[in-house]
């Protein structure tokens, strides 16, 4: 259907007007003149804005000044005065010789457009709040792993991030971790967990559950990994707790078990070898009662310790004093258990400071397990235990050799984890992981060489001087806690 | 005892690393009238009881070395061993799934630490006899 040109300027959706040299409105559209009014003549500034003068930034200027489209946004002033926000195209308008002679103007309304960018400017603040303020760590990173956003709270627990590669961050590595959730969400755009322990800057371990979920673009390709990671260390440590709880509540039952059999074993010697007038039965059995009543005192103590996390109570220790204590305790086991027990402790070795209860139930704790090991060993008939002290700047140093049964490696490597127990009933799984626990209080060490069959040395280095962290605050040197306070095991095990 | 010589002429293997626990159920199957034979890990039970062919066999489970769940599953995959009737005596009652779930005919008797004298012998006891009328 052939329409007239000039019925496509009249009908257009918008606001249309033909300006001259001087501004003045030539020819106006329909639209134009129901919200403006008829204003040819009129100066442009003035039909569209109600102003006096010429808008300092005029897009009609510019282009009959060189002779290009402009475009602009505007605001105008309807005749009933309205206010509406416009796209404003200027396009020139030429005469045969190419030259401008006057300036075409199209204003499109804008007002639903600009409300659309209100909202997605308000949007993007919130997202972007609540990105910075989720009380969790949020990074994103691209596909080389290198972080593009991270929110505040991980920029305070790890530092400055974007930029940087997430594992270097994290974890302080310098190549990929083996399991990584982001390069996993890469490959198959799926929400991926994995729990981790991450480094802080100050070198504290954080355990976090790290959640990763792709960020897709308008075609559904992964271009970004958003990850999520709560810090679930209290709740670990909780739960490393209630574990080492339940293991102690399993070790302590089991061990009950056995020595109640102890006990029953002694009872019955005791009740059939009085029945059968066979004193040596008697004998034999009342031995059993008292050996399996010694190792419940030593059990429960060691319960007993380990229930209460106890201040050191340091003061100066005289090494001579400290070991002749001991040997003088172990001495009678060891006759029991048929082992010679070959001291090297000379008289000067000096004092040095620790706290006295806690070091003399450490030494008796190996040495014990020394002699135990000997006892193990059916094979061995000249059995040993050498216990050799020596001062060595800045160390006292504690030598416990035996040629017990000695050690594998995975029994090496365990002996000091709570609850480990190679000695069947006898043993809690405390004691070892109680002296530790003593050496490492004292800022010392314990070094353990072992081979099955050719038995083992243990090597306990205490420092002369306490460490700082070791002293009470104030010089104080506790409150002496009584035996429910969880005091070291009482040594005076006969 | 209700019947001391409950088990006369019996011979019986008891496996325990544990010294007083050892002697302790090694007396009370004696004073019951039964000859003992002793070993005191898993290695060593299987040697005893392949030499002296006991009428039963008492097993600890926790023991250094092999321990009794790797020697019982040993036996009764043994053709020579397979039949002896052992009766598990352990600290560790919950053992007996592992044990029971184990894919081997299950122990001829179970039973948890402290036991008492009386308990063992009627248990034994009874073991031995419900194995003789299956053999007759």
């Amino acid at each position: 259907m052939p329409v007239d040109r000039d019925h496509y300027f009249e009908e257009m959706p918008c606001y249309l007007s033909v300006q001259d040299r001087e501004y003045r409105i030539v020819d106006s559209n329909r639209r134009f003149r129901e919200d403006f009014g008829d204003r040819e003549g009129t100066f442009c500034y003035v039909a569209y804005k109600g102003r006096e003068t010429r808008c300092l930034d005029c897009p009609v200027k510019r282009t009959f000044d060189d002779g290009r489209s402009h475009a602009c946004e505007k605001t105008l002033t309807t005749l009933d005065g309205r206010s509406i926000p416009v796209m404003v195209h200027t396009t020139p308008l030429r005469d045969a010789d190419g030259e401008v002679k006057a300036v075409m103007e199209m204003h499109t309304d804008i007002s639903g457009m600009r409300h659309l960018k209100q909202q997605l400017e308000h949007s993007r603040t919130r997202l972007s709040r609540l990105f910075e303020e989720v009380p969790c760590y949020l990074t994103v990173q691209g596909r080389d792993l290198v972080i593009q956003n991270a929110n505040r709270a991980f920029r305070e627990a790890f530092g400055p991030a974007v930029g940087r590669l997430c594992y270097e961050v994290y974890k302080h590595r310098e190549e990929q971790c083996l399991v990584c959730p982001a390069i996993k969400t890469f490959e198959d755009g799926e929400t991926r967990s994995h729990e981790e322990v991450v480094t802080g800057p100050d070198g504290q371990k954080i355990n976090v559950l790290a959640t990763t979920a792709p960020i897709t673009n308008a075609s559904g390709e992964v271009i970004a990994v958003i990850e999520m990671s709560t810090d679930i260390t209290q709740l670990r440590a909780l739960q490393d707790q209630l574990t080492s709880i339940g293991l102690l509540v399993g070790s302590i039952s089991h061990g009950i078990k056995g020595l109640l059999t102890g006990l029953d074993g002694g009872i019955y010697l005791v009740n059939t070898g009085f029945a059968k007038e066979n004193p040596e039965r008697v004998e034999k059995g009342w031995e059993m009662v008292q050996r399996n009543v010694d190792r419940i005192r030593s059990m429960v103590q060691d319960i007993l310790y380990y229930a209460k996390d106890r201040d050191l109570d340091v003061m100066d220790i005289d090494a001579s004093e400290l070991t002749g204590e001991v040997r003088e305790i172990v001495r009678k086991k060891a006759g029991d258990l048929d082992v010679t027990l070959e001291l090297d402790i000379p008289d000067d070795l000096g004092s040095f400071e620790g706290d006295r209860q806690a070091m003399r139930a450490m030494l008796l704790n190996i040495v014990e397990n020394s002699l135990e090991a000997c006892r193990a060993d059916r094979h061995e008939s000249d059995s040993k235990v050498r216990f050799r002290v020596r001062r060595s700047e800045p160390w006292m140093v504690f030598d416990i050799e035996d040629n017990g049964i000695g050690m594998d490696r995975q029994t090496r490597e365990k002996i000091f984890s709570l609850f480990f127990s190679s000695k069947g009933i006898k043993g809690t799984g405390l004691g070892l992981f109680i002296s530790n626990k003593i050496v490492e209080k004292h800022g010392g060490t314990i070094e353990v060489e072992s081979e099955p069959g050719a038995g083992s040395r243990f090597r306990v280095r205490i420092p002369l001087e306490a460490r700082p962290s070791t002293r009470p605050p104030g010089g104080d040197t506790g409150e002496g806690e009584g035996m429910d306070g969880g005091q070291p095991p009482d040594p005076d095990r006969r | 005892m209700s019947n001391p010589n409950g088990l006369s002429d019996r011979r019986i293997l008891v496996v325990e690393d544990e010294d007083d626990a050892r002697l302790y159920l090694t007396t009370v199957l004696e004073d019951a009238g039964a000859t003992i034979l002793e070993a005191t890990d898993g290695d060593q039970a299987i040697e005893v009881a392949r030499r002296e062919k006991p009428d039963l066999m008492t097993l600890d489970l926790s023991m250094p070395g092999k321990d009794g769940v790797q020697a019982f599953t040993e036996m009764r995959q043994d053709e020579e061993l397979q039949d002896l009737p052992i009766c598990i005596i352990t600290g560790h009652p919950e053992f007996r799934k592992v044990i029971y779930d184990r894919p081997v005919r299950p122990p001829e008797g179970y039973l948890n630490k402290p036991v008492s004298g009386e308990d063992l012998v009627w248990n034994v006891r009874r073991i031995l006899e419900l194995q003789e009328r299956k053999s007759d």
